[in-house]
């Protein structure tokens, strides 16, 4: 008997003593880390306006000029180019360039259409002369429209909208201007 | 001492046995003995980054990845890029010996100093985090948190915990890639 009480001890002593050999103090560290990538912002500069150039229309005969995305125009009806020998070198597309995050693509909206507002050159409002058929190019899509871009390793891309500028019969001479905004979204 | 006073009076076949009856005990108590135990350690490692994914801020802006994962966020407009996660910490004791006994642990948890980055015109900050461990909602940068881990029964114990915070970012210009240098200290301040 005194044998096996003397086990039990030791055994005894063994179940409880775990508390005062505890191990406090024992210290780890670990390096987490937290990640985030904060994207520059996206803006769009004009670099040039969209501009239909100087031309003629007619007292019978409706007509207009189309501006290409890419440059050209072409003119129908109506409407003539007013310049010598029927090239006008001031006609280009409207040009915005692109800036943000390299590789980064990104969204462009623009209207399908605005509206022209004039100045007769004699003074006073002339009626104001609907620009449409507004088409936009992005020179990540080179040769297709979308309005979906992306950009390219120095962040950077360009766009060029063209459009349709209709000119009624009779059309008094004038000066216009209309305003074309452009949205640029990361997407 | 008890145990080694009685078994002078005993023949010495019953010594042997007798000591060798005491010697195991302590080695179940203490870890004292050399071939059965060993010095209690603990260890943590950094499994995952607490990642905010990527976003756009114009001055100033803040995400949240909680320790559950849910997201967040105030005055920022979320973009396509590496998914939003919780940080993951495992942290393992080693009790140094193979008793089969119950045990809980009282541990502090620390992160120390401050998280924060400055990369070119972006700064990013981390206030508190979060987790999901037991009765620690908040972890406070310079205030450690203790919490008792329970059903610890092996030699090793161990647990996976998650961590999330707030990021705070100021931007005066440009973008950033933030990594931000997040370190836990675990103590272990007790075996229960």
């Amino acid at each position: 008997m005194r044998r096996a009480g003397l086990i039990l001890a030791a055994a005894a002593m063994a179940a409880t003593s775990a508390p005062a050999c505890a191990a406090s103090g024992q210290t780890s560290t670990a390096l987490g880390q937290a990640q985030a990538m904060i994207i520059a912002p996206i803006i769009a500069v004009s670099l040039n306006d969209l501009d239909f150039g100087s031309l003629t229309s007619s007292q019978t005969a409706s007509g207009s000029v189309t501006v290409g995305p890419e440059g050209g125009a072409t003119y129908t009806g109506g409407a003539s180019p007013a310049c010598a020998g029927g090239v006008c070198t001031g006609v280009a597309p409207a040009r915005f360039l692109v800036s943000g995050e390299a590789g980064r693509s990104y969204t462009v909206s623009a209207p399908a259409a605005i509206t022209a507002s004039g100045t007769l050159i004699g003074g006073g409002s002339a009626p104001a002369l609907s620009i449409d058929d507004l088409t936009v190019h992005l020179q990540s899509h080179a040769g297709s429209v979308t309005s979906v871009g992306q950009l390219d390793d120095k962040g950077e891309d360009r766009i060029g909208v063209g459009g349709r500028l209709n000119v009624p019969a009779g059309t008094a001479p004038a000066h216009y201007r209309a305003t074309l905004t452009i949205m640029v979204t990361y997407s | 001492m008890v145990i080694l006073h009685r078994v002078r009076t005993t023949c010495p076949h019953r010594t042997i046995r007798w000591m060798a009856a005491a010697v195991l005990g302590a080695g179940l108590a203490c870890g004292a003995s050399p071939a059965l135990a060993a010095a209690p350690s603990v260890t943590v490692s950094a499994d995952q980054a607490l990642r905010f994914g990527s976003f756009f801020t114009d001055t100033t802006g803040t995400r949240t990845v909680s320790a559950t994962g849910s997201v967040s966020g105030s005055a920022i407009v979320p973009l396509t890029g590496a998914a939003p996660g919780p940080a993951q910490f495992t942290f393992t004791y080693d009790r140094g010996n193979n008793a089969n006994v119950a045990y809980s642990l009282l541990i502090s948890v620390l992160v120390p100093g401050t998280a924060s980055q400055v990369s070119g015109g972006v700064t990013g900050s981390i206030a508190r985090f979060d987790t999901d461990l037991p009765g620690v909602s908040t972890l406070v940068p310079g205030q450690s948190q203790q919490i008792t881990l329970t059903g610890c029964q092996r030699r090793t114990c161990s647990r996976t915990f998650r961590v999330g915070g707030t990021l705070q970012v100021a931007r005066t210009s440009g973008g950033a890639s933030l990594a931000i240098p997040v370190p836990i200290v675990v103590t272990v301040l007790a075996e229960l």
